[in-house]
């Protein structure tokens, strides 16, 4: 900057002290503002795990809809002795899919997706399956691994 | 009589020891005695009915303030409360909620005046384009200003919007965080809309306003000459602003207001059932000016069709800079017109499509099953 040959005159370089430590002073503030706003990690992150109440009162060909960790879980009992369970978030938009008993299908009423037993999207515009969860029946209880 | 003439007179000889006030009343005088080009109609006052709308959204939305609470345990509540307890609460309801609808009514019925009459050309890009951030702006107001009343429709239509929103490649997630504030619509959720909705819009909006207001008075009202052959307005045929113009305002505002206390009696806005964050009600649809947009999204795979969708958006902003006819009549301007009512009408029809898709409608007796794209299909089994 020493050798530059443009004279800074006085007034030039108060507008650039002023100017400048706006600018500064706004990026500095940029910061804290954006963290601020940026939202605390929902839930304890810890894998947990939740239940769906007893085996035996849960019937064949039904679903339940659980919240653990304020986010929601879909438990379907396909038969006997396979339950299956969802995070039932649609994969297009984010809607909340339900069980259809009638034709063991899992539906979206939101723009018609349907998903199979396993989750996969089969038809309309969810693009990925629902991602599953582990269940076990422990000691007579229908319990989620999240 | 003499009383009040002499606190006038004692009014203007104090304010006149402190201030220009010669300066100011002459500034008054020639706002108020602006002439304006002698084709300025009734189709005028869209502008002026969209400024009134505002005034009544900024004080009704005041008043709804007093009573609503924003937490998801008491936001239904408060409204179910302003609703059905509150004196006029359902009037002062109405009134907001109508007023919003009408705004953007009003809005569009702006723009295609000024479309139609290129009043957006040389010199008043600026005035168009600070118009389309303000319309911007009068939507972010109605999708914020949605999730408020915390009922299903408005917690699933605002998971949808966001999720759209965070479909966006890369900033997506990003964005959608920061308007949930969290992972779903939440309390979170609704805290952020509510300071969205009530403090940072309306001085964005005034603001964004004001500019727009003075640009037009500065420039004044555009005449029907072509760019750079403009006549300034004077002489016999000239409309005087005050009191020809004003005059005009007052009746349209009149009849506007009578209209619009009509249809809060008549047509009082439903409340619907709260949320629940565990049932995804069947046919959520957005607002109806929402609606060309989200069908048109429908149409593409997903990021293609936010790409592709950021495109009309983006031509209505820079119409100023892209048409560089100098012609203002509608019969010179042939291609810019074509396109443009072409473009309302596409709009229209996505609208159409978007509000039957993915319901079963009857008609002349046949029922038809909707698609998700907005295709009607036979329906057998549903005729029943
Ligand atoms: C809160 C929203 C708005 C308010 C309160 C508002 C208000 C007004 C008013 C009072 C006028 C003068 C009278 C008239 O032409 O009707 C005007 C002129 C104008 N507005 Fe708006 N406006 C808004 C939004 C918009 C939008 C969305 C656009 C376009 C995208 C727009 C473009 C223009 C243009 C180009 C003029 C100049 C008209 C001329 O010179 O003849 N405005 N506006
Ligand atoms: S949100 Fe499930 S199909 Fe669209």
């Amino acid at each position: 900057m020493s050798d530059d040959p443009v004279k800074t005159d006085r007034r030039t370089f108060l507008d650039m002290v002023i100017f400048g430590g706006l600018a500064a002073w706004g990026t500095a503030m940029a910061v804290p503002t954006v963290a601020y706003l940026w939202p605390a990690r929902s839930g304890s992150g810890k894998a947990a795990s939740v239940s769906a109440g007893p085996a035996k009162d849960f019937a064949v060909g039904t679903a339940k809809m659980l919240q653990a960790e304020g986010k929601p879980v879909i438990v379907i009992r396909v038969s006997e002795e396979l339950f299956r369970a969802f995070s039932p978030i649609c994969s297009h938009l984010g809607c909340l899919v339900k069980w259809e008993a009638e034709t063991r299908t899992i539906v979206c009423p939101c723009h018609a997706g349907i998903f199979d037993l396993e989750g996969k999207n089969v038809s309309g515009p969810p693009p990925r399956p629902l991602p599953p969860y582990s269940v076990a029946v422990v000691e007579g209880e229908v319990v989620v691994k999240l | 009589m003499s009383v009040t003439r002499n606190l006038v007179t004692f009014v203007r000889r104090w304010l006149g020891e402190r201030l220009p006030m010669d300066d100011i009343e002459h500034f008054v005088a020639k706002q108020a005695g602006k002439p304006l080009p002698p084709h300025v109609s009734w189709f005028h006052t869209f502008g002026s009915l969209s400024l009134f709308l505002l005034g009544n959204q900024i004080v009704t939305g005041i008043l709804l303030m007093v009573y609503y609470r924003p937490t998801p345990e008491r936001a239904y509540e408060s409204v179910h409360f302003i609703s059905t307890k509150a004196a006029f609460g359902w009037f002062i309801r109405g009134l907001h909620a109508w007023g919003s609808t009408l705004m953007i009514i009003m809005l569009l019925l702006h723009v295609a005046r000024t479309f139609l009459m290129a009043a957006y050309k040389k010199p008043r890009e600026l005035t168009w384009v600070i118009g389309v951030l303000l319309f911007g702006a009068v939507v972010t107001f109605g999708f914020t200003g949605y999730l408020l009343p915390w009922t299903q429709v408005s917690y699933w239509g605002t998971t949808i919007g966001t999720e759209v929103a965070g479909s966006v490649p890369l900033v997506g997630p990003f964005a959608k965080r920061l308007l949930l504030g969290g992972d779903a619509v939440s309390g979170e959720t609704l805290s952020r809309f509510y300071v969205v909705h009530v403090i940072v819009l309306p001085w964005v909006v005034v603001f964004l306003t004001a500019v727009h207001i003075v640009l037009m008075r500065t420039q004044g009202l555009a005449t029907m000459d072509p760019v750079g052959k403009e006549v300034i307005p004077e002489g016999k045929s000239v409309i005087p602003f005050w009191p020809h113009h004003v005059l005009k305002e007052m009746v349209v505002f009149s009849v506007f207001l009578a209209i619009m206390a009509t249809m809060v009696i008549l047509l009082p806005q439903e409340l619907g059932a709260k949320a629940d964050p565990l049932v995804t009600p069947a046919a959520i649809k957005p607002e109806w000016y929402i609606l060309p947009g989200y069908q048109f999204l429908k149409y593409f795979p997903k990021m293609l069709g936010l790409a592709v969708s950021t495109i009309p958006p983006l031509l209505v902003l820079l119409l100023p800079f892209l048409d560089r006819n100098p012609e203002r009549r509608a019969r010179k301007r042939p291609v810019c017109i074509t396109v443009g009512v072409m473009a309302m009408a596409a709009t229209v029809l996505l609208g159409i499509a978007g509000h039957f898709s993915e319901r079963s409608v009857r008609i002349f007796g046949r029922a038809y099953q909707f698609d998700h794209f907005g295709i009607p299909h036979r329906s057998p089994e549903a005729a029943r």
